[in-house]
């Protein structure tokens, strides 16, 4: 009897399930955008023990190219920092009044996330930087992934909501794949970065030195060429009984 | 290094995998072992030729990779290794089933179906064809996609960790050692030859190669390598990764053994071993250019050159390409060198073929029935017993200096306390406790006279050098210095049984061969001429000669003896028979004196009295002279002389001077000699023309030498010559007192002996904390316990397709096994910077070290800038009155501190 009471008939389950959904849909609907802007204004919020949320500093939500525009972004920064932190060990500036030769790219980069906001990373904190600028990454796709349907469908100016509907699901498919397809990839492909320059730079600050002593080196041998050439004349400097000229051979 | 043997896991059913006999299968695995340690050893890796190379596109390759890795273009279409593509079906033909290369891509596309399937199997070709055979495909394919994927990732990790030690792209530490010792270093003759060669750059632009580029680029470019990945591309990279003269046998030493493996066509390994004639071609061409190419200075021998390419002729190359050479003129005068290819980023290992290149089908191995092939290639033989010396690598400039091309039983072996063996477990970087030569000089510091410093020799001029040449004999005087003959000798004589000990005689005399030393033969200062008469218009001329000449000699004599105490410890004024007050000073003016009286040159002034006589008597008779008392001075002197001199000190000249060894006499005898020899031979002699490398040591030589020259050669008045290094060199020396014009001493630290880095396990905890809550995707800062593998992830990226999501459920432990494996990876290379920071900070203290030279020198180098010269004429006259000395030591008291006086 309990039974019976607690468990609906099958038709009538199948009316919940898609009430259910409909609701939930409904929200998505209305709420999806603004959950996603409530999430991008606050990217900054719980500085180091940040939520997997996008931020909108690095992935701004600009419609719905936004997602193609994200990876490739992605991808450009990451190399740029990259081969930048390369370019910088092969080529230190020696003048500098701090020990770290830090590229650009990657100052400002760090800049962006939320454990850098108040400080320059060092040189050593590069991998750290990239991993966190991949997580941040990822959670944008992830939040893409989640929230994109139901903005989609609200900002399609069509006035069917079938086609509105129908436009999304097509473009959610096509999306979902991207984002499956960079969350297989981007990772595997910073680490692998990751290890190749972990390995490389790591005789980086000997190297550094030793590239400003060899430019060290150099000035200090002219210096001194100088001065031995300037020697050459001592000898005759001290010596009262014959000119300080050559005399002739 | 190159992965080459990795052999195929083809296991699919039972066709490939009973090939495999599992009683040699052990063998075989520590074989592999062996033979990828022996291709680590080897390093065939990029020569840092091009460091400058572009460092672009690191991450696109990487991530190239990674699209590999998940099957995929970079496009998002399926994408499978050729190799594999064609090894599948191999496979499945065993098994009695047909399919084509392309099947295997389509196997991975649900909606299309096998088109080629055939097979003759008992069920038939619909059941086996559709959906029986894709996933069986699929499986075959990831596993030898892994596979492939392993080779990858170790080659990665290598070159990274080779990368620095072998200079390119990310460093060009072999390259810096190389400038700061060769910047640093003093000497160009026999040091070079005994610590390696000398080498330089020479850049290249892209008008000088861009013919020879182009037609690499064109060769290489798309008509080699249809794909990024393609086995011939990168094959051709790593096979002339040593140099084309390496590869065809020109170059290669007649003692090395063949260099590669034994790789017949059609083997897994054809593409590592595999000659491609239109390569080799180019390469020669750019060889032939660069082994003509002018060089200005024209090579040396024992000398190196590295061409480099500047950055546009660098664009003319694919990406992450690059051409080598080097030219040398080997120490015998052989012209050698080589050309070749390497990559900026070697990413790329050279992976197995698995099938033969170009011919159907993939057995290896004798086809006759009864015989075994296998699939995919054969186990490799037993890998050569190459050397590190046999290898291409020792043929590199800078390699082949390297602790793997070293010669354990060298020649400077026999100089060690040490036997030096190479260790098959253990890098054996050797120790030398042996003794090695020291080296004391006596005229000074002699500054880098045991480096050959100088380009060329100064040859013997007897008109500006001399050959001393001092014996022992039976005179009837004290001693005798000849007149320089014409072929430069001044023979010097000093009489055995002379008064008074040899040794003060010798100084005399060695002073006034040093008078006549850079003099044209013939010459004899002061004393070669006699005043005629009372009426001799040149008298005063003479005697003032006479006193100069004398004067320098005595001075330096009586200068020894009151060192060796002779006038008492302290050279203090003692007394004598004479009752004249006997000093160093009164010393050699009563000698002068006497001496050129004796001769009639006349008498020299003194700057003392004597208490009795007219002290401008000018008796002929030098026995009456000051009534008597100049006779019995020198008599005092002689006597005091033999009475306290040391033990040590010898009379007769036999006893004091051996000619055989004159190193042996006493050292400012030996050291006069040996100083005597240089004069006229210096660096810093006028119309002296000296040539050297420009080197810090060298120019430090030089300048030494010119700084020593002055201290030794000086001639600051007319009679105050030192007699060696150090030695009083002026009369007033005593009363002048220290000036901040006369500068300061710099000191630099002494620094502490190397001692290990600290340990810091709890940094290191740390650091891999960081990376595990990162490789897991949380923030850095997260607690450790916080960032473990959350089942829910998979959750947490829902996706829209209900069966894919439910897939992802089922494997989301292969989820946690995917992280796990990345996380062991990436505490490899986190243990490898670990480690590298552990020595970093060990060879970082030597860098410190030459910081602080660097820095002292600069230091030293600026307070030259701010050296006072003086402006007060030196006297010319030797012999000033006590007046003049005494308003001169006035005139220099304290309260004149803003000069020096005197220089």
């Amino acid at each position: 009897m309990s039974k019976s009471k607690t468990k609906a008939p099958a038709p009538k389950r199948v009316l919940l399930y898609a009430l259910l959904i409909f609701i939930a849909f409904v929200l998505a609907l209305f709420t999806g955008a603004e959950l996603t802007g409530q999430v991008n204004k606050n990217n900054l919020r719980g500085a180091v023990l940040a939520a997997c949320s996008g931020s909108n500093l690095l992935f701004p939500n600009t419609g719905a190219a936004s997602l193609e525009r994200w990876i490739g972004d992605y991808r450009r920064e990451t190399s740029l920092v990259v081969d930048d932190i390369l370019a910088t060990a092969e080529n230190p500036t020696c003048t500098l009044e701090r020990e770290d030769d830090v590229p650009q790219s990657l100052i400002t980069l760090a800049r962006k996330l939320a454990p850098w906001q108040k400080k320059n990373p060092t040189l050593s904190e590069a991998p750290s930087v990239l991993l966190e600028h991949l997580r941040v990454y990822e959670c944008s796709l992830s939040e893409w992934n989640r929230f994109s349907f139901g903005s989609q469908v609200a900002g399609s100016s069509s006035s069917s909501v079938g086609t509105r509907i129908d436009t999304s699901f097509h473009r959610q498919a096509r999306e979902q794949k991207l984002i499956q397809n960079e969350l297989s990839i981007a990772r595997p492909s910073l680490h692998r970065t990751l290890s190749y320059v972990g390995s490389a730079l790591r005789l980086h600050p000997l190297s550094q030195n030793m590239d400003c002593l060899v430019r060290a080196s150099a000035d200090l041998r002219n210096v001194l060429g100088l001065a031995a050439e300037t020697s050459m004349c001592l000898p005759r400097t001290w010596d009262v009984r014959q000119t300080l000229q050559n005399p002739a051979p | 290094m190159k992965l080459y043997n990795l052999t195929p896991s083809a296991s699919f059913s039972e066709p490939a995998a009973t090939h495999a006999e599992s009683g040699v299968a052990q063998r075989r695995s520590r074989m592999k072992k062996r033979f990828v340690a022996t291709g680590i050893l080897l390093l065939p890796l990029l020569l840092p030729v091009m460091a400058n190379a572009a460092n672009k596109g690191l991450y696109d390759q990487m991530r190239a990779i990674s699209t590999r890795e998940f099957l995929q273009t970079q496009s998002g279409s399926t994408a499978i290794d050729t190799e594999v593509q064609r090894f599948v079906p191999a496979v499945l033909a065993r098994a009695g089933i047909t399919i084509t290369p392309e099947d295997t891509l389509r196997a991975f596309n649900p909606s299309e179906t096998l088109t080629a399937c055939q097979t003759t199997s008992a069920f038939g070709a619909s059941f086996i064809c559709n959906g029986f055979l894709q996933p069986r495909i699929k499986s075959l394919v990831e596993r030898e996609m892994r596979v492939r994927l392993l080779g990858r990732d170790l080659q990665i990790l290598a070159s990274g960790y080779e990368a620095p030690v072998l200079g390119g792209s990310t460093s060009n530490f072999p390259v810096q050692a190389q400038a700061i010792v060769r910047i640093w270093r003093a000497g160009t003759g026999s040091i070079i030859a005994a610590s390696g060669s000398s080498i330089r750059a020479v850049t290249l632009t892209r008008a000088d190669v861009q013919t020879y580029l182009q037609a690499i680029t064109q060769i290489l470019g798309p008509g080699l390598r249809p794909g990024d990945y393609e086995a011939a591309y990168t094959g051709a990279v790593w096979q002339y990764s040593y140099g084309v003269r390496f590869v065809t046998g020109d170059l290669r030493p007649a003692r090395w053994a063949t260099p590669f493996p034994e790789a017949s066509p059609g083997s897994e390994r054809e593409q590592l071993n595999k000659r491609t004639p239109v390569v080799e071609g180019a390469l020669l061409s750019f060889w032939e250019y660069v082994k003509t190419k002018p060089l200005t200075p024209p090579l040396r021998n024992g000398e190196i050159v590295l061409f480099t390419l500047d950055k546009d002729a660098k664009a003319l190359l694919p990406k992450n390409l690059n051409v080598w050479a080097f030219r040398e003129k080997t120490k015998d005068g052989q012209d050698s060198g080589d050309a070749g290819l390497g990559f900026d980023f070697a990413t790329e290992p050279v992976l197995p073929s698995l099938c033969k290149d170009g011919v159907a089908g993939c057995d290896i191995g004798n086809p006759a029935v009864g015989n075994i092939t296998t699939l995919g290639g054969a186990f490799p033989p037993p890998p050569l017993e190459l050397t590190a010396t046999g290898s291409g690598l020792c043929g590199m400039p800078y390699q082949r200096a390297g602790y793997l091309c070293r010669a354990f039983e060298a020649a400077n072996v026999t100089k060690c306390n040490e036997t030096l063996r190479p260790d098959s477990s253990a890098v054996v970087l050797g120790t030398c406790t042996g003794k090695t030569g020291t080296r004391a000089t006596l005229a000074g510091p002699d500054a880098c006279s045991d480096i050959g410093w100088k380009n060329g020799t100064i040859p013997f001029d007897p008109n500006t050098q001399c050959k001393v040449d001092m014996s022992c004999g039976n005179l009837t005087f004290s001693g005798m210095t000849e007149p320089k003959d014409a072929n430069g000798v001044i023979k010097v004589t000093i009489d055995e049984t002379t008064e008074g000990p040899a040794t003060y005689l010798m100084i005399h005399e060695l002073v006034h061969a040093r008078q006549n030393c850079t003099a044209v033969p013939g010459t004899f200062v002061a004393l070669n001429q006699s005043i005629t008469g009372p009426n001799d218009p040149m008298a005063a001329m003479k005697n003032d000669n006479c006193c100069r000449a004398e004067g320098e000699a005595y001075r330096a004599q009586c200068q020894a003896m009151s060192d060796d105490g002779v006038f008492g410890p302290n050279g203090e004024i003692v007394g004598s028979t004479s009752g004249l007050p006997l000093n160093a000073e009164s010393c050699w003016q009563i000698l002068t004196d006497y001496s050129c009286r004796e001769r009639t040159f006349g008498s020299c002034a003194n700057t003392f009295s004597y208490t009795s006589g007219n002290p401008q008597e000018q008796a002929a008779n030098v026995a009456s002279a000051y009534g008597g008392k100049l006779k019995q001075g020198l008599n005092d002197i002689i006597s005091i002389a033999t009475t306290n001199k040391p033990a040590s000190i010898p009379m007769t000249c036999s006893a004091t001077y051996d000619k055989t060894k004159p190193e042996k006499s006493d050292p400012r005898v030996a050291a006069a000699l040996r100083e005597l020899n240089l004069l006229g031979r210096k660096v810093c002699d006028p119309n002296r023309e000296t040539t050297y490398e420009n080197t810090i040591g060298n120019n430090m030589c030089a300048l030494s030498s010119c700084v020593e020259q002055t201290l030794e050669d000086h001639r600051l008045a007319p009679g105050e010559a030192g007699f060696t290094t150090q030695d009083p060199i002026a009369l007033d020396q005593a009363c002048r007192v220290r000036t901040a014009a006369q500068g300061l001493i710099e000191f630099m630290a002494q620094d502490e002996p190397i001692a290990l880095p600290v340990y810091r396990p709890a940094l290191m905890v740390k650091q891999i904390d960081t990376a595990f809550c990162q490789t897991n995707g949380y923030p850095p800062a997260l607690l450790p316990i916080a960032c473990g593998v959350s089942a829910q992830n998979t959750v947490g990226f829902p996706s829209l397709n209900l069966v894919e999501q439910a897939g992802k459920l089922l494997n989301q432990g292969e989820s946690g096994n995917e992280r796990t494996r990345k996380i062991e990876e990436l505490s490899t290379a986190l243990a490898s910077r670990i480690g590298s920071e552990l020595y970093n900070s060990v060879l970082q203290r030597g860098v410190d070290r030459l910081t602080r030279v660097i820095t002292s020198a600069s230091t030293l180098l600026d307070t030259f800038t701010q050296v006072k010269f003086s402006n007060v004429e030196c006297s010319p006259k030797a012999f000033e009155s006590d007046a003049q000395i005494a308003a001169y030591c006035r005139d220099i008291a304290p309260a004149s501190s803003s000069s020096s006086a005197r220089p």
